[in-house]
């Protein structure tokens, strides 16, 4: 990291990451190796119950909470890149051995007025506050989504994308509608995190549907739990395709 | 360690204050409902390691107010009517924030069986003030900037805020109702995410409520001390950052943000998770930092520790700064008493409250930490401490990396009925997970987050403030929603 921020500085570049350093570094996601024999132990370790061993082995990457137990609980599983984000609910599901780019590029038609920049405006559906920290981190020196074209507007009303987090909470129900009401067409609408996608560990709880998408129809689902500041920023330029 | 009483409603009241002139602080209060336990309310109090649990049977759904004389109970008793419906009689008004919908409704969400499925919002009742040139100024849910949703309004006249009122309960998710799970299911996925950045702190408070009297091995404790200390390390970069950042200073604000991202980074390397999630389980841990690793976060340690330096140089030789912090948002050392305010909130007014001091858990009796405090009570005294204590925590994160041995990390728990308690200092102060359990199922599991008690005493700091420098007492403050709502 540093090695690559005094690389920058000496070169006169800014002292941030590469876009290939960012979209390199990725979270882990379980895949298990041929020896695996649909015991179902790592299904049952599962508390997201992520982990599906019915008719062969499956990863639901919107279900994940990136807590490693699988490992723990099998030696045949081993760790692989997770994709940063999928533009479908389905292309985050990871069957065994199959490996397959889910990471694609939204129609032109809905990009083409974008231009080279994006605006964001967060909204917040009843997260437990790591998502925003991250959200918060996407515009550290590190990171820094600005020079992608990506920046945060403080009124949905300016804004051309909404990145939402949390399970979409009862209460919450009202003001996310007029908010994602209050955003010019054509808008796009981000779930970010395990929350957001499928209710994560809430889905039992005081939530409206599982996920935000039973509420507002969703582009871009963006994986972790939370997902980190870089895989965000990636999935921005890349979905968006922003130049980088 | 703990002491048990039974104590009549009637009583209840006298029998606190009498504690409290003995030095006791309520800890937690909360009512339990009918059915495998009888509907009664829960008392915890605590002076230093002196635990006070006083039960109290109620044959019915009201009881004599006890908030009007003892001002630390308002949160609570606000908190048993939202959650539990029981009524104070006598009490004109409730203080603290107002949960969005729960307040004054007839049912309640913790009630035993099925909830209505229509649900309205409740709108803030109470407390406002009226008056020539008095408005309102209504803030949220949804911020300018990227934090959590929750209502304020602002009584101002002029620039200068006369009263705030809050209305939360946007991110009220139900995790004391999904907590009611038989006890033996590992709930730690669930307690770190009801505020993800004091995940380790409510992964181990929930661990020592499961554990009880379990002796847990001695490289687990050490390493619970370490993943605990780099929460407070991050919480407190980026608090730092934040203030700066509020203040106009985005120099010091970018350093901040960078330290704080450099954390982060270390604890995805030590344990896998930028945020620690997954590394706390009830009996041990789950991620070993390998010896090899040790050295590597000794010396992370030692420049993290330069680099603090650098910042709070720069931000203490900016008059611009100090113009903005200094007398700002000042909670008095009498408020922090009243409402017994929290962690580095209350540390800034002067009050010598921690609970790695006075309750030592884990490996904290083993290593040797000072106690930080200031006498302003301003937002620079609450940065001041903030700061302070990173360094305390990069000590106690090499002492105990220096007393590393032991290769076993977890061990057996069984789970007996009962009250349980599990108190652990959090980066926002004192966090608390009581936990009733009868037959080996769970039939009320309470949090109480730090937050919970502070939101209180960032209403009584704001008046006589502009509402410019709101954000930035906030987030000197730095409050947790979804710690309050749950």
């Amino acid at each position: 990291m540093y090695k690559e921020s005094l690389r920058n500085l000496i070169s006169g570049a800014r002292p941030c990451e590469s876009f290939e350093t960012m979209e390199g570094r990725r979270l882990n996601m379980p895949m298990p190796d041929e020896r695996c024999d649909l015991c179902g132990i790592c299904a049952d370790a599962c508390t997201g119950k992520a982990i599906s061993v019915d008719g062969g082995w499956s990863v639901d990457l919107g279900r994940c909470v990136f807590c490693r137990d699988c490992y723990d609980a099998c030696g045949y599983i081993s760790e692989r890149p997770a994709p940063h984000y999928a533009l479908n609910r389905e292309d985050l599901v990871f069957a065994a051995g199959k490996e397959k780019d889910v990471e694609g590029r939204l129609d032109d038609s809905r990009v083409a007025d974008l231009g080279n920049s994006v605006h964001i405006r967060e909204l917040d559906t009843g997260s437990c506050n790591a998502c925003e920290h991250e959200a918060n981190a996407m515009s550290n020196i590190f990171n820094d989504m600005s020079r992608f074209g990506i920046g945060v507007k403080a009124s949905p009303r300016h804004a051309d994308v909404l990145l939402v987090t949390g399970p979409m909470t009862r209460a919450m129900l009202t003001a996310a509608r007029k908010t994602y009401n209050a955003v010019p067409d054509s808008k796009m609408v981000v779930a970010c995190g395990t929350c957001a996608i499928s209710g994560g560990p809430f889905a039992e709880g005081d939530v409206v549907g599982t996920g935000i998408g039973d509420t507002m129809p969703v582009d871009i689902y963006v994986v972790g739990c939370p997902p980190t500041p870089n895989g965000m920023v990636v999935s921005f330029v890349k979905a968006l395709g922003l130049r980088h | 360690m703990i002491r048990r009483m039974d104590e009549g409603i009637v009583d209840l009241g006298g029998r606190i204050r009498e504690l409290m002139e003995d030095g006791y602080g309520v800890v937690c209060m909360y009512a339990t409902e009918k059915g495998d336990m009888p509907r009664s309310i829960q008392t915890v109090l605590r002076k230093g390691e002196r635990i006070v649990h006083i039960t109290t049977v109620l044959e019915s759904d009201s009881y004599q107010a006890m908030s009007p004389f003892i001002p630390q109970l308002r949160p609570y008793e606000r908190d048993m009517r939202e959650m539990n419906g029981l009524d104070p009689i006598g009490l004109k008004r409730h203080y603290g924030p107002q949960r969005l919908q729960w307040g004054y409704t007839e049912a309640h969400p913790l009630q035993k069986g099925e909830l209505p499925a229509e649900r309205h919002n409740v709108p803030l009742t109470g407390n406002r003030m009226s008056g020539d040139g008095v408005f309102e100024i209504p803030v949220g849910p949804v911020h300018a900037g990227i934090i959590e949703p929750g209502h304020f309004r602002f009584s101002v006249a002029g620039e200068p805020i006369l009263k705030m009122r809050t209305s939360m309960g946007y991110t009220y998710r139900g995790i004391e109702r999904m907590a009611e799970r038989p006890a033996a299911v590992d709930q730690t996925r669930l307690m770190e995410r009801a505020c993800g950045d004091t995940a380790v702190a409510n992964a181990l408070a929930y661990a020592h409520a499961m554990e009880g009297d379990t002796e847990i091995p001695r490289r687990a404790r050490l390493l619970r001390t370490v993943f605990a200390e780099l929460e407070r390390m991050y919480c407190h970069f980026g608090d730092i950052g934040g203030i700066a950042m509020d203040a106009g200073l985005s120099v010091p604000a970018a350093r901040g943000a960078e330290l704080k991202e450099e954390v982060h980074r270390m604890n995805a390397e030590v344990c896998g998770h930028r945020f620690l999630m997954g590394t706390i389980i009830p009996g041990g841990v789950r991620r070993n930092i390998p010896d090899s690793r040790l050295d590597l976060l000794k010396k992370r340690m030692l420049r993290i520790g330069f680099e603090l330096e650098e910042l709070v140089g720069a931000l203490d030789d900016s008059s611009l700064f100090l113009d903005r912090a200094e007398t700002t948002g000042i909670l008095t050392h009498e408020n922090a008493l009243r409402y017994r305010a929290l962690g580095p909130t209350a540390r800034a007014s002067g009050v010598k409250t921690d609970v790695r001091k006075e309750l030592p858990y884990d490996a904290y009796s083993e290593v040797g930490m000072r106690l930080i405090t200031h006498d302003k009570g301003d937002v620079y005294s609450r940065m001041f401490v903030k700061a302070k204590e990173i360094v305390e925590s990069v000590n106690l994160i090499n002492q105990c990396l220096d007393l590393m041995d032991g290769c076993v990390i977890r061990a057996d728990v069984s789970i007996a009925d009962g009250f349980r308690l599990g108190i652990v200092e959090a980066p926002r102060g004192e966090l608390v997970h009581a936990v009733n359990i009868v037959n080996g199922g769970i039939w009320r599991y309470r949090i109480r987050d730090p937050s919970f008690i502070n939101w209180i005493a960032l209403e009584t700091a704001l008046p006589g403030n502009i509402v410019p420098d709101f954000p930035l007492i906030n987030k000197s403050f730095n409050l947790s929603y979804s710690g309050y709502d749950l």
